[in-house]
């Protein structure tokens, strides 16, 4: 089995290997495809389960998940890495013999969409639990209806607050809210910050992400002060004068690898960057922002992270990869919440013996998953008290800043503050 | 509120929008065709630009093949697919360029990526100008003079040439004027090549001053739309007036708080209320 833990406090000696730069990811990823490809070269096996070598041939145990992989964001690739370690799983043994059947639905962004695969799938489709999903919209329509019918979600990247405020879904990260107050609390203890500002797109769900912030800085004595804008809007640099005229010494900002350069662009434009800081969520890192962005943001740029720097080398990284690069998959940061969600669903189902796997022990099974440990998490994992009406099982990252055009790992383990925690 | 922090990023949001309505104005007047595709067009101008860069292609020589790029498929679109529709009502023709958008997106997508994080560079976004506390980048100033040239230039082509006769020519009668001799295959060329070099032009300027990435960039024509109904299709002043006004409008409605989220409606709603209200007293050259 995999060498699962760390101490995070391993990853500061690691500063230089960790530095995350395109090259080195375009290094990896040509690696990768020539390990894929040259077969006959000695590749290292992926660890995968019960890791037999012996391809399982029971009854399947259907398993499914829904994610927005079209409409306002593609982010299939959390769904294609769970479904490829479960490939990987069913060759080695399975669960205790029986192969996972694994179906995913595309919600494209619609909650109505999302109601409609939920039914399916678990009325229709029989399956014991949802694994490695990725969905903007999946749990504003199905969180109760999960908890109705006994059967847990186990998301690879949970996203609305109501994802956060359900009995039965668990994220594999720590999503916007907790990620951006970990990142605020960070450069209030660290960085000097003690005034922040949150502009607030027009978007359900991102009041509750600046609440978080609001009740952080309260509770830090933090001056605090927030905007709503039209994201849907061409115009950033109006949105960075109103920033501007907050005179905060932070802004954080609630966007994707697509939104963040034209909003840093903005900022770069006037100037913003030399009296403000800026702090993202987890998104922001990307192997192709620094080049997008530019050396204006060298060393005035900080990110909070869920998962452990792909760049570093370690047992869960490799492994990682091994199985990205079997199945033809980028390996990027939703691939790895759908490989660790598919990594926390098979550990549980793997204490069930074969001939008593049900919605019922898998549901249990997952539920008692209380320290799931791995290279990838700073701190493990939990699916906590399975009768409290809320979970954040992820509660803890590491903290990145652009330092000459590359990410570098900062810091410790960055935990979220639990007077946040709803 | 105090609304001149606004002014300076909309008036050059306003001149970006302004250009593609030039671009939108000049091919309607010639062909009677709305151009949808103005953006993908501008999108693939981007794109192509941003890989020669990324080869070490010199800016400019990237700059230039990417607008080259584009009016060369635009023209390519004009001569094959359009050329075969204009027996078709306006409708149809103009339909069958968001049908051309959406290929060339889907192109893009493919080649590119759909939401790869990118930026095109200026040295020129660096420096500015701030008149009466207005900060004006040197890239805005770049875009909203070239706008202004390319509403002078477009006028001098319609009025002062052969090729804008014959293009006036086309748009009040297309059949006379095949039938008088007006080199139809030829103007429609010269249009789409317009066309599509204002499209390329525009989607280098957004990719510098706004986002760079294929769906925005594609759906960024809609607003241009509005600015070029604003100028009723047919003026080219009254399409720059149009784009200034939703830029800064857009752009103003920050410093409005209930309004603020509703901003990006604002070059719609501006349209619906020239359309409705106002259409008889709009600036315009004919």
């Amino acid at each position: 089995m995999l060498t699962k833990n760390k101490a995070c406090g391993g990853i500061l000696p690691q500063r230089e290997e960790n530095k995350m730069t395109l090259n080195t990811l375009q290094k990896r990823m040509l690696i990768a495809s020539a390990v894929a490809i040259v077969s006959a070269a000695p590749a290292m096996a992926a660890d995968c389960g019960l890791n037999t070598g012996q391809a399982a041939t029971g009854a399947p145990i259907p398993i499914g998940a829904i994610t927005t992989a079209s409409g306002a964001a593609d982010m299939a690739n959390a769904p294609h890495a769970a479904e490829a370690y479960f490939d990987c799983v069913n060759a080695n043994g399975g669960i205790n013999g029986r192969p996972i059947a694994y179906t995913w639905e595309d919600d494209q962004t619609r909650p109505d969409r999302a109601a409609e695969h939920a039914t399916s799938l678990v009325e229709d489709g029989g399956v014991y639990a949802l694994v490695g999903g990725a969905s903007i919209v999946d749990c504003v329509a199905t969180a109760q209806y999960y908890a109705d019918n006994g059967i847990i979600n186990l998301m690879a990247a949970a996203v609305a607050p109501q994802c956060f405020l359900a009995q039965n879904v668990a994220g594999l990260n720590s999503g916007p809210r907790y990620s951006l107050v970990s990142a605020v609390s960070f450069a209030h203890e660290n960085l000097g910050v003690n005034s922040v500002v949150c502009p607030q797109p027009s978007i359900p769900g991102a009041d509750w992400i600046c609440d978080g912030i609001e009740t952080y800085a309260a509770l830090e004595g933090m001056e605090y002060s927030h905007l709503t804008f039209d994201q849907m809007s061409a115009d950033n640099e109006s949105l960075v004068a109103q920033l501007m005229a907050t005179g905060a010494d932070a802004t954080v900002y609630i966007g994707s690898p697509v939104t963040i350069p034209p909003f840093l662009a903005a900022m770069e434009a006037l100037g913003a960057g030399d009296t403000m800081k800026v702090l993202l969520p987890s998104p922001a890192y990307n192997p192709f922002i620094p080049e997008a962005i530019g050396p204006y943001w060298n060393d005035r740029l900080w990110v909070n992270i869920e998962f452990g720097p792909l760049s570093s080398s370690n047992a869960e990284v490799d492994n990682f990869n091994e199985v990205m690069s079997a199945a033809d998959i980028t390996p990027d940061g939703f691939a790895q919440m759908g490989y660790m969600a598919a990594r926390v669903a098979v550990e549980a189902m793997l204490t069930i013996p074969a001939d008593d796997i049900s919605r019922e022990t898998v549901t249990a099974a997952i539920q008692g998953v209380q320290n799931f440990e791995s290279d990838m998490l700073c701190r493990p994992w939990a699916f906590g008290d399975a009768d409290a009406p809320s979970r954040l099982a992820n509660r803890a990252g590491w903290m990145v800043e652009l330092t000459d055009g590359a990410w570098n790992v900062l810091s410790d383990c960055v935990d979220v503050d639990p007077r946040v925690i709803q | 509120m105090i609304f001149t922090p606004f002014i300076g990023s909309g008036l050059g949001l306003g001149a970006i929008y302004g250009l593609a309505a030039l671009g939108l104005v000049i091919l309607f007047r010639a062909s009677g065709t709305v151009n949808f595709a103005m953006g993908a067009l501008g999108a693939l101008a981007a794109h192509v630009t941003w890989q020669l860069i990324q080869w070490d292609v010199p800016t400019p020589i990237a700059w230039a093949v990417g607008i080259l790029a584009s009016m060369l498929v635009s023209v390519g679109y004009g001569r094959l697919i359009s050329a075969r529709l204009v027996d078709r009502e306006q409708t149809v023709r103009s339909v069958a360029t968001l049908g051309f958008a959406l290929l060339l997106l889907g192109l893009i997508v493919t080649i590119w990526g759909p939401g790869l994080p990118r930026r095109l560079r200026l040295p020129t976004e660096m420096m500015s100008i701030s008149p009466m506390g207005i900060r004006i980048s040197y890239t805005r100033l770049l875009a909203i003079a070239f706008a202004i040239l390319a509403a002078v230039g477009m006028g001098l082509l319609l009025n002062r040439t052969r090729i804008g006769l014959a293009m006036r020519a086309m748009a009040a009668s297309r059949p006379i004027a095949t039938v008088i001799g007006v080199p139809v295959v030829a103007t429609d060329t010269a249009a789409w090549a317009i066309s599509g070099f204002l499209a390329g032009v525009t989607g280098l300027l957004l990719s510098v001053l706004i986002v760079m990435s294929p769906i925005p960039l594609t759906f960024l024509v809609i607003p241009s739309l509005a600015a070029a109904i604003i100028g009723r299709m047919t003026s080219l002043p009254g399409a720059l007036f149009g784009g200034l006004l939703c830029g800064l409008g857009e752009a103003m409605l920050t410093g409005v708080p209930a309004l603020s989220v509703y901003r990006s409606a604002f070059p719609y709603v501006i349209a619906l209320v020239f359309l409705t209200l106002a259409a008889n007293r709009l600036p315009g050259d004919r």
